[in-house]
């Protein structure tokens, strides 16, 4: 299966649903894509005036975008993670505090750094692409950083991949 | 002898349009063979996933890859499939995704050889044509595809027939002025950059909407004069062109006359199929075009198509320069100004041609420059913030990331400039076939080396200085510029130079095989010097050209 037919094939479900789901997933379990949102927060936190990780619908996204073999590379860097953090700290990622979620990161960052910025990456695309693609909900990934998209903007069945 | 068509044509770009529209005129049944799918205005929206992120315009890499080799520190070559040179693979082409800046070549770029001598390790030569006989056809395109601007003044204006551009200029931003007014204290001479767009809705299009968003995307509008909207549309709106998208051709037939008798394409859904014409025009982009050729081996081309010389593939042309930016901050500038800096839409439009030839003594002999065009910065959102990650020590995350891309995004415009000078055609640039890799048909995929020329990027360096200088006058901060070996994916020319001697060159002057009377090759893959201007317009000009040579083929 290529990427495109995976796509279609997986928006088909996600499109059935109201909001993109978790449980759409075929290889993260659900602690798995906890460590991730937990991630993403960190990497982008929500502040009162401007929107962070999970007002983006970051997790969301990233299952909605991920192909199968970068959906592999993704979830061996949770693992590995998960690993660190327990030899670390003794502790889930998400039981760690956020100067110890920032310090073991960093840590990670000297052998995960492809890792880390395909997170980061994903989460700007959350940011910033059209909300036709469950990101940037209501533009306000745009209105943030006042930014003027350009028009015409994609319709549902002219997404990328329907093409 | 029947033939399913007059003429049938490889590739919908720059180079088969003009063939198309010309032909179908004229009276002559074409068909055009492109291995994209056909996309419409319809089908063009705003979208940085489908233009950039994501290619949906171009290959599969997995299905299609290219293999790229670049000079590595031991002075060997490494091969990487990370990068390629698709351009849009769709009926038009790259056309639809062009930014249209419409310079002419000038006479020097027909005769540099014989103006300033060879250049060690270059290829240069002397075009076989002179400025003269491509002049009516830049004229032409102005017309038949619509350019946009103003004529200004300046040392190196080439000359033209006609006093003015068809269509005005379209609507700029005020940075415009305020760049004039830096060259003007500077004593130089900004000229409004010609576009390939209108202004207003004419030729059966509509005018641009000045949404921001050109270069990389499809137009919605038809303004943008693609191949697709500006002549395909109307060559088979005569009746007597056919367009067959998603039609891959894996092989030009020749027989045991050298002649080409038939096309050999993969259709969508992977059957083969076979078409024949009198006259064959291969333009499929320059890299494209040289594989096609070496793919097309025959009783009297065992090393492919035309290429007798052993020159298909050779002196592949990318574009050499430089580039730079400057930002324009707010906090410099009264409310009133910033207002209008805001404003966002309508283009910058400005160039400089002043170094077109560099007689500066400091520098060295008098010498071939080239342009320096002043663009806004592309406004695609994720790229720009995707910059924004990478700091001195590391990833940039958390509230440091969100502080940079708030100040990226909302203190200021930036202006970009982007330098245009001679790739030089070295024998270190060039396509062959993979050995090893192939395609999902099968077939053996392009091999491309990219040398390049020192002189390149001292030349980059220098014109990418000199519009840095420009911006610093204009008040800008943060500017910088520099230049790369490495070229932009863009532009593609070379590998099938035209000349008079059939040793030394793939095309005659008409841009027909020197080697086979029904075969001719329109797209920038001709050029055996590149000109220190983006090729687009002089691709379609001399198509132009050619297309009324296979005119007076077809009728003796």
């Amino acid at each position: 299966m290529d990427r495109r037919t995976f796509l279609i094939q997986t928006t088909g479900t996600i499109a059935a649903m109201s909001t993109p789901s978790l449980a759409a997933s075929t290889s993260l379990t659900p602690d798995e894509w906890q460590t991730l949102a937990a991630v993403q927060e960190h990497l982008f936190p929500s502040e009162p005036d401007s929107p962070g990780a999970k007002d983006i619908n970051a997790t969301a996204y990233l299952d909605f975008v991920l192909a199968p073999v970068e959906r592999e590379f993704i979830k061996n860097g949770v693992l590995q993670l998960e690993k660190m953090a327990q030899s670390i700290e003794g502790k889930q990622f998400i039981a760690l505090s956020s100067e110890q979620r920032e310090r073991l990161l960093r840590r990670f960052e000297t052998k995960g750094k492809r890792w880390i910025s395909t997170i980061l990456r994903y989460i700007l695309e959350a940011l910033l692409t059209d909300p036709i693609y469950g990101g940037n909900p209501n533009a306000i990934g745009w209105k943030w950083l006042d930014h003027q998209p350009g028009f015409p903007r994609p319709p549902a069945n002219k997404r990328y991949y329907l093409l | 002898m029947s033939h399913d068509f007059d003429v049938c044509i490889i590739g919908s770009g720059a180079g088969g349009g003009p063939v198309a529209y010309s032909l179908a005129k004229a009276g002559y049944s074409v068909v055009v063979l492109e291995k994209g799918p056909w996309f419409t205005e319809k089908d063009f929206f705003k979208d940085e996933l489908a233009c950039c992120l994501r290619g949906a315009y171009t290959p599969d890499l997995r299905e299609e890859p290219q293999v790229v080799e670049l000079e590595n520190d031991e002075g060997g070559w490494t091969s990487t499939s990370s990068w390629n040179f698709w351009n849009g693979n769709c009926v038009g082409g790259s056309s639809n995704f062009m930014s249209g800046f419409f310079h002419r070549l000038k006479p020097v770029d027909f005769k540099l050889l014989s103006t300033f001598g060879p250049i060690d390790g270059a290829n240069i030569v002397d075009w076989p044509i002179s400025y003269d006989e491509l002049e009516p056809y830049y004229d032409k395109v102005e017309h038949e595809v619509g350019v946009s601007g103003r004529i200004v003044a300046h040392p190196h204006a080439e000359p033209r027939r006609s006093p003015d551009f068809p269509y005005p200029p379209i609507t700029e931003h005020p940075i415009s002025k305020y760049i004039d007014q830096a060259c003007d204290k500077m004593g130089l001479h900004a000229i409004p950059t010609p576009r390939a767009i209108l202004p207003y809705p004419s030729l059966g299009r509509k005018g641009c909407s000045y949404n921001g968003y050109c270069g990389s995307y499809g137009c919605s509008t038809g303004a943008k004069g693609s191949s697709r909207a500006a002549l395909l549309t109307q060559a088979v709106a005569t009746g007597r062109c056919q367009v067959r998208p998603n039609a891959m051709v894996s092989r030009l037939v020749n027989d045991h006359s050298g002649k080409v008798v038939a096309v050999e394409y993969y259709d969508k859904a992977g059957q083969q199929k076979r078409v024949d014409a009198q006259i064959y025009v291969v333009a499929c982009q320059a890299i494209e075009s040289a594989r096609l050729l070496l793919l097309s081996t025959g009783p009297r081309h065992q090393n492919g198509l035309a290429n007798g010389s052993g020159l298909v593939g050779q002196n592949l042309l990318f574009a050499g320069g430089g580039a730079g930016s400057g930002r324009l901050p707010y906090a410099k500038f009264s409310q009133e100004k910033v207002e209008v800096l805001r404003n966002f839409g309508p283009f910058i439009n400005r160039a400089l041609q002043d170094w077109y030839i560099i007689d500066d003594p400091a520098f060295g002999p008098r010498q071939k420059g080239g342009t320096i065009d002043f663009v806004h910065r592309h406004p695609n959102p994720v790229a720009r913030a995707t910059r924004q990650i990478r700091g001195r020590k590391g990833l940039v995350w958390g509230k440091p990331l969100k502080d940079k891309l708030k100040a990226h995004f909302s203190e200021g415009p930036y202006v970009k400039i982007e330098a245009f000078c001679d790739w030089l055609p070295v024998p270190d640039c060039h396509v062959t076939l993979d050995p090893k890799i192939k395609d999902k048909w099968g077939l053996p995929v392009a091999r491309i080396r990219v040398g390049f020329h020192v002189r390149n990027l001292q030349i980059g360096w220098y014109l990418a200085a000199r519009g840095a200088e420009v911006l610093r006058q204009m008040g800008a901060e943060d500017v910088i510029s520099f230049a790369a070996g490495a070229p932009p994916t863009n532009l593609l020319a070379g590998t099938c130079r035209f000349g008079d001697d059939p040793k030394t060159s793939v095309l005659n002057a008409d841009c027909r095989a020197h080697e086979v009377e029904n075969l001719y090759v329109t797209d920038g893959s001709f050029m055996p010097t590149g000109g220190s201007v983006p090729y687009t317009w002089t691709i379609y000009a001399n198509a132009f050209r050619v297309a009324e040579r296979i005119v007076e083929q077809l009728g003796t």
